[in-house]
């Protein structure tokens, strides 16, 4: 094909073509179970992630029509979810009262089969727990970096956020993480949020 | 005991950077004092096995997804899926709404324009060319040169062959005789015409709102578009108009003269209206007729995307069929239309490969692409410096095999070039080069 070919026709060709294909409806039944899993990887294994679920689809579907193609649909609904997890974590940060419970199980946890009740279970749980108690900021870049296992660059790119930014926000994520399984000081008193916030300046989008 | 926790609180925060396996910052006297410090601290070691333990199952961890479940957060998306569904419709409807706007407003442009043609027409009937009646005139007939115009024999055609067509300016064409003598200067308000003697004829369209002044000895003629012929012969000057209306000053009398209407100016300035605009006929029809005011269409972006890809494909259609020189003709001209620009570019190189390849110029084909080469877009660039390499091995199989070499081995060429140098660099014959070295 040529090159001009290449550059100017496959490009509004394929701009058209794409928003001509994506059915809403396709797009929810053909993602829900990868978003589905995503969430749970970034919530934990016991949170509630329906509303998430939800929200998440709900700004895919208003969202589509700007899609223009450049990145695969799967690149674009993942940082939609990142988006939108990342706002669900900074609403719950500041409004919901969060209390770290160490090594105890988790409210509900009467209906987890026996099986589960693990060593490996309890550690899984108590990290989640621990990263639900860190800064949105931090605890976004420590979940892509060391549970998703993306580079520096992806999530700067992800996030919109500098490569140096999401670096200093990974190495202060994980010594806050540490602090917090060492700890396990909100296993006796709630969290203190003005603690955190103080230490770490100004709150808000980098 | 009070060490211990001094020495716990130091070590502590630095246990996930320890779990981490990429992007620690630990240096390596670090993380020799933590694992020093692990062997002796049972709260810290529990707290490291917590973190490595835990996020390694997150990292494995493998979450179920209940199908019921999903289908019920599924019914609850169906407004939504409905509502971004929707829009489509709703577009269609903002189609039908713009499209019967514009029928709307294209009706009573219309029933104005119609209005507008039946009111002037009644105002000034005189415009009806088709209508003026053609008579011989004795007048102009005396004054004209022989062999201009047979009168005697009722032709009433101009011989062309004595006159001169001329256009000094993009908005005035001018028909003249022979024996025109005069000058045309044009000004930034003005286009000014002066002549002694000749016969001329005029059609002049506006000029970006300038007018057309035509002097003669005893005359000046004032124009804003229309079409008009002028003739001086013996001291008696003849002013015709064709279309529109012209405004004639001598310095006696002022007079605007119609379409259809001649008048003839004597040496001491006074008027006289002939009896038809014989002459206007004959003007339009062998000179005036054929100036067609060139229309400015405003295209959209859209439309002009639309006629780039469409002149790009067409250049590619000629060379395909083999016309080459048309090809590079229009190649060439979208480079020169689109310069500085992405589209430029991709038209120089197509042009560049063209003349190395189809034309057999090698060295001017090298010169463009090496231009190319440094200073295009990068995607262009690269396209650019494979194109190099094929012309060089149109020139001389080894040059072409060793320019796709130094460009795989390059690392700023980026992995699809390389691909590419590498199909080529397979799909040329390099035994004719090993043969010869």
């Amino acid at each position: 094909m040529s090159l001009w070919k290449r550059k100017v026709l496959t490009r509004s060709n394929r701009q058209t073509q794409i928003r001509t294909e994506l059915d809403p409806a396709d797009i929810v039944h053909k993602f829900a179970p990868t978003v589905y899993r995503h969430l749970k990887r970034i919530f934990g294994p016991q949170a509630d992630v329906d509303d998430v679920y939800q929200t998440v689809f709900v700004e895919i579907l208003r969202s589509l029509r700007a899609f223009k193609g450049e990145a695969h649909i799967s690149t674009y609904i993942r940082r939609i979810t990142w988006n939108v997890a990342y706002q669900e974590m900074r609403h719950n940060y500041r409004h919901k009262a969060l209390t770290f419970l160490g090594d105890t199980e988790p409210h509900g946890s009467e209906h987890v089969d026996a099986e589960q009740r693990t060593d490996d279970h309890r550690n899984l749980h108590t990290v989640y727990a621990a990263l639900a108690m860190l800064e949105p900021k931090q605890r976004t870049v420590v979940l892509m970096h060391d549970i998703e296992e993306h580079t520096l660059k992806e999530i700067a790119e992800t996030l919109g956020r500098p490569n140096t930014t999401v670096a200093s926000q990974l190495y202060a994520g994980r010594k806050q993480l540490s602090k917090l399984v060492h700890d396990k000081r909100c296993a006796r008193e709630p969290f203190d949020h003005t603690a955190t916030k103080h230490s770490k300046g100004k709150r808000g989008l980098s | 005991m009070k060490n211990h926790n001094e020495r716990c609180s130091a070590i502590a925060p630095l246990l996930a950077e320890y779990v981490a396996t990429t992007n620690n910052t630990l240096t390596p006297l670090q993380r020799e004092s933590v694992q020093q410090h692990l062997g002796y601290c049972p709260a810290c070691h529990h707290a490291h096995d917590v973190l490595h333990k835990g996020i390694c199952s997150a990292k494995t961890a493998v979450f179920d997804v209940d199908a019921a479940h999903l289908h019920v957060l599924h019914t609850r998306l169906d407004p939504y899926i409905e509502y971004n569904r929707a829009p489509q419709q709703a577009g269609m409807g903002k189609i039908l709404y713009w499209a019967g706007s514009m029928a709307a407003v294209a009706a009573l442009v219309l029933v104005f324009t119609f209005t507008f043609d039946v009111w002037s027409w009644r105002q000034s009937p005189t415009h009806a060319i088709s209508n003026v009646p053609i008579y011989p005139p004795p007048l102009v007939a005396r004054v004209e040169p022989p062999g201009l115009v047979d009168i005697h024999t009722q032709k009433q055609e101009l011989d062309t062959q004595t006159l001169e067509r001329k256009q000094p300016f993009s908005s005035v064409r001018v028909l003249a005789s022979t024996d025109f003598d005069g000058q045309i200067s044009g000004s930034a308000r003005s286009v000014a015409v002066r002549f002694s003697t000749g016969y001329a004829a005029f059609a002049f369209f506006g000029g970006h709102g300038r007018a057309l002044k035509i002097s003669m000895p005893h005359v000046v003629v004032e124009v804003v578009g229309t079409r008009l012929y002028a003739s001086i012969r013996n001291d008696v000057s003849f002013v015709g108009v064709t279309q529109g209306k012209v405004r004639v000053v001598s310095a006696v009398a002022e007079v605007a003269i119609h379409a259809g209407e001649e008048f003839m100016i004597l040496a001491d300035g006074s008027m006289q209206a002939l009896p038809q605009g014989a002459w206007a006929r004959h003007a339009d029809n062998i000179y005036l007729r054929e100036y067609v005011p060139q229309k400015v269409h405003r295209k959209s972006a859209a439309h002009d995307q639309n006629s780039v890809i469409q002149r790009f494909a067409h250049a590619e259609d000629l060379v395909n069929s083999g016309q080459i020189m048309d090809g590079l003709a229009l190649y060439n001209a979208l480079s020169r239309q689109h310069a500085g620009s992405t589209l430029g570019a991709m038209a120089r190189y197509e042009a560049a490969r063209l003349v190395g390849l189809e034309l057999g110029d090698i060295e001017a084909a090298k010169r463009s692409l090496r231009a190319l080469a440094r200073r295009a877009p990068h995607e262009i660039k690269q396209q650019a410096a494979l194109a190099l390499c094929e012309v060089a091995h149109a020139d001389d199989v080894c040059d072409g095999l060793n320019c796709l070499q130094e460009l795989q081995n390059n690392p700023h060429f980026d992995f699809n070039t390389q691909r590419q140098a590498l199909h080529l660099r397979e799909r040329w014959d390099n035994k004719r080069c090993t043969d010869n070295h």
